[in-house]
């Protein structure tokens, strides 16, 4: 077996411009659930461009000039908006069982980021510069301690909080989310129950 | 724009529509993401321009020093003598606690001392110390203070306790009754001083030979000596508790991070708010509830709960009604 001419056909396979981006869709995809999973995308597009920027300019900025402040604002209500249509997204996603017909890895990998995000967006909470990122930083240390974390995460050490917010947990989140979305595109989305063939 | 073409695209699970005469529609999913990337973007420039962000600010050891005097000495006395929340904590800081177990598992206590304190020298002695290269005289109570027997420390110390509800703050120092101090209530007001002037943050987060002098990031130190009463005080008059839902509040009239609402909600429940391992079981009972989400297909009876609350036929009623009328 010539392993990269199987590995080419399954780049043909999987990604043809066909399957990723189709121009026609089932009929059933007219409901307005569908639109929360592209608002969610949306979010998280907003989140990194926000985020790159605030890294870019760096603490001081944010928290005090006038624009750096807007930016936080920003960056603030993109993720409180993603969570409101990442649940509402993962509520449908559930009721319409949409791990059905060999979609189970879309639902894990969408499962992985809901749970991830959580903690990422806790790191960013922890580094707004406010009295509930001082008071939560020390709150949630008892829980990390419990757990034995601080062998390789010590959370009050803002190095490390900033490393897993701005660079390792966005890098985590953007591989699932390209898992997730392959899978999305190459399996289609899933029948209305009763219809599954 | 709906045209009930049969499907032939590879793109689909075309056998099993194809067998079920199900249509395509026209799509632009292009056109739809640009469309959710604009809203997004006005909502949340609406939301900021209108809403602003979170922005009290934290509570600052030099703040606390000067709003604060007694609690601040109380905080150092407490400190010295080993007795502070942070003194008696246990692992990852010392070995003067207990770790959080749940029966024989505990993780904390396995991984040991990680990141070791010593109030006494790290928050007091050391920061001392380092003032006294600035006024020698603190170089002699350190010296009277060091040269004590743990004994004679003990009594002083002691002593400064019980006179500390009758203690007052006047002209930038805490005046303590006549009484057998030694150097403790200097070295107190010397360490308030020292407060006030906003240098002490930076001598509990300063150059240390664990370090080789390089500038980090961590906060742990600054952080912990405000851990327990200065922190307390502030949460309770923000109604941050973690009994009163704290973690889930934003300062302010902004939302706090409400998808950790289960989290949450474990620590109002008494099985969990009692217990001494509370944290452990919390974090346990909820990466559980992560697991079983994300594994939840292969779960026999979860799996079924789409189908016995039928919440799909609210949401795909339109395509259902259609499929009747064509049938009819």
């Amino acid at each position: 077996m010539n392993l990269t001419s199987e590995l080419k056909k399954r780049i043909k396979k999987d990604l043809d411009p066909d399957t990723l981006l189709p121009e026609e869709l089932p009929i059933y995809v007219s409901s307005f659930v569908y639109m929360f999973g592209s608002l969610t995308l949306a979010c998280f597009v907003t989140l990194i461009i926000t985020g790159i920027i605030m890294v870019y300019e760096g603490p001081i900025w944010y928290q005090y000039s006038q624009i750096g402040f807007f930016f936080r604002s920003m960056h603030f209500w993109a993720a409180q908006v993603f969570f409101f249509f990442m649940t509402v997204h993962f509520l449908t996603n559930f009721f319409i069982a949409g791990w059905r017909k060999g979609r189970i890895i879309t639902w894990i990998s969408g499962s992985l980021l809901f749970g991830i995000s959580m903690f990422e967006a806790f790191m960013g909470y922890l580094m707004g510069g406010g009295f509930f990122a001082q008071w939560n930083q020390v709150q949630a240390k008892d829980a990390m301690n419990a757990i034995g974390a601080t062998f390789f995460f010590n959370i009050l050490d803002n190095g490390q909080v900033y490393g897993l917010h701005v660079v390792i947990l966005p890098l985590v989140l953007i591989l699932l989310l390209v898992i997730h979305l392959y899978f999305i595109r190459s399996k289609n989305v899933v029948p209305p129950i009763g219809y599954d063939g | 724009m709906m045209d009930n073409r049969n499907v032939d695209t590879k793109s689909l699970d075309s056998r099993s529509l194809d067998s079920q005469n199900i249509g395509l529609k026209e799509s632009d999913l292009v056109k739809e993401a640009s469309v959710s990337f604009i809203a997004i973007i006005v909502l949340v420039i609406l939301l900021s321009i209108f809403l602003k962000s979170p922005n009290t600010p934290p509570l600052s050891v030099r703040g606390y020093a000067k709003n604060h005097p007694i609690g601040f000495v109380t905080t150092t006395l407490h400190d010295l003598m080993g007795t502070s929340a942070i003194a008696t904590y246990g692992p990852p800081f010392n070995n003067n606690g207990t770790a959080q177990n749940i029966g024989p598992i505990s993780p904390g206590g396995i991984e040991g001392v990680t990141l070791p304190i010593n109030t006494k020298n790290d928050f007091v002695i050391i920061p001392l110390q380092m003032e006294s290269s600035i006024n020698p005289n603190i170089s002699l109570i350190l010296n009277e203070y060091n040269n004590a027997t743990k004994r004679q420390q003990n009594i002083w110390e002691q002593n400064t306790l019980k006179a500390l509800p009758n203690a007052r703050y006047e002209d930038g120092l805490v005046i303590f009754p006549n009484g057998n101090y030694g150097p403790v209530v200097q070295m107190l007001n010397e360490l308030l001083k020292l407060g006030q002037s906003g240098l002490f943050s930076r001598a509990l987060t300063r150059e240390n030979v664990d370090n080789n002098g390089v500038y980090t990031y961590n906060e742990q130190n600054r952080l912990l000596f405000l851990q327990g009463a200065p922190l307390q005080a502030k949460a309770a008059s923000l109604n941050m508790l973690g009994g009163e839902w704290g973690i889930l509040k934003e300062t302010g009239p902004y939302p706090g991070p409400w998808w950790l609402v289960f989290y949450t909600s474990l620590y109002q429940t008494p099985f969990y708010a009692n217990s001494p391992a509370a944290d452990l079981m919390a974090f346990a009972t909820f990466s559980l509830l992560i697991a079983i989400i994300t594994f939840l297909p292969l779960i026999p009876g979860l799996r079924r709960i789409p189908y016995i609350i039928p919440v799909y036929k609210i949401i795909w009623r339109r395509f259902y009604n259609e499929q009747k009328r064509s049938k009819n």
